[in-house]
């Protein structure tokens, strides 16, 4: 059993297996397939698949950014935490605390998309990946 | 004089079988299927099935609830009734007899075990919409392969559909061998023993239709 390719209206929609029971057309991958869909691109004059490069880069960037709302989102409940705290008087972490890290997701996001957008090969542009760095991380003012 | 003691009038037991017929289909098919001794095989079955009029009968017998339930649950006659393309073609056919299949833990396991089964059940719509009935759905935002309640390393399962929300969904046993970028699920109809599922990277969601075949 050979992965394949599904075609459904010109589109390349998922991969099974040469065996697949449902009638889909199906078609080889290209060279150095490795299971990523993102940036595939059907040829119906060739009747073949081939990768784009700003196809896939567009996708790894909403990928990026879906992972970076993720995570803000996830720190919602930290906020609340130290908000509260902070009325009562308490010991703890502070709203900023929080907020700047909040903030090194943004940057971390934006610095990822650039990279993606420099990159000049699929490769390079499936090597980035989202994670805060000491480059995105914000100084807390004085 | 107690009515037991009265010899039942012809009349009265041409009533009786009918009444059988309506709950059981064929009483001679029914007969044929659980009472042969030895254990019928499916090279068997198949060459009585090539007699018409025992075709006839084994599919009105599979066509009534009860009787498809009785054969479906039957642990002697459905290994084969899996084993012959006749007869897993007429159960494929019938929506009565896919149901029954697809109630019974007896019915599933062979029809996932037997090639000649399984393409039967693939290559007809009414199999199909009978397992999709069923089916139960699971979503994961997970990344990393997980398995669908019910599934575990060594549980058959008959993948059925696929779908994403956002990103790629993938599946498989442990592997990424079916993707889907497609938010409408799209028809698998494939055997799976584990199957698992993820999608490609948190914030997305995966979605899958599967029946566990035990």
């Amino acid at each position: 059993m050979t992965i394949k390719l599904i075609v459904i209206d010109g589109q390349i929609i998922g991969t099974t297996t040469s065996d697949d029971p449902n009638g889909y057309v199906l078609i080889d991958p290209p060279e150095g397939f490795n299971n990523e869909l993102d940036g595939l691109e059907y040829d119906a004059a060739t009747h073949s698949a081939r990768y784009n490069l700003g196809a896939f880069q567009a996708r790894c960037i909403a990928a990026i950014r879906a992972e970076a709302k993720q995570q803000i989102e996830a720190l919602a409940w930290r906020i609340e935490r130290a908000n509260e705290r902070e009325q009562l008087g308490l010991p703890g972490e502070t709203v900023k605390t929080v907020l700047l890290e909040r903030e090194a997701l943004r940057r971390a996001s934006n610095r990822c998309e650039s990279e993606v957008l420099a990159a000049d090969t699929l490769e390079a542009a499936r090597a980035v990946q989202f994670a805060v760095t000491t480059a995105d991380t914000v100084e807390q003012p004085l | 004089m107690s009515d037991l003691l009265i010899a039942p009038a012809y009349a009265e037991i041409a009533a009786l079988k009918r009444h059988f017929q309506l709950l059981n289909g064929s009483p001679e098919a029914l007969q044929y299927l659980l009472a042969s001794t030895p254990t019928l095989t499916g090279a068997e079955l198949q060459t009585w099935l090539t007699t018409a009029a025992n075709l006839t009968a084994f599919q009105q017998l599979i066509s009534s609830p009860a009787g498809a339930a009785a054969v479906a649950a039957s642990s002697t006659a459905m290994p084969a009734v899996a084993a012959s393309s006749t007869a897993m073609a007429a159960v494929a056919a019938s929506s009565t007899a896919m149901d029954a299949v697809v109630n019974s833990d007896v019915a599933r396991k062979l029809v996932y075990d037997s090639n000649t089964a399984w393409n039967a059940v693939v290559g007809s719509a009414t199999a199909k919409a009978a397992l999709l009935a069923r089916s139960k759905e699971h979503s994961t935002s997970s990344s990393s392969h997980i398995y669908p309640t019910g599934s575990s390393a060594d549980v058959r399962v008959a993948f059925l559909q696929q779908a994403r929300g956002g990103g790629t969904s993938y599946a498989g046993a442990n592997a990424d061998t079916y993707s889907a970028t497609s938010s409408s699920y799209i028809d698998r109809y494939v055997r799976v023993t584990g199957l698992t599922h993820r999608t490609i990277a948190g914030g997305y969601t995966s979605y899958v239709k599967y029946i566990i075949m035990q």
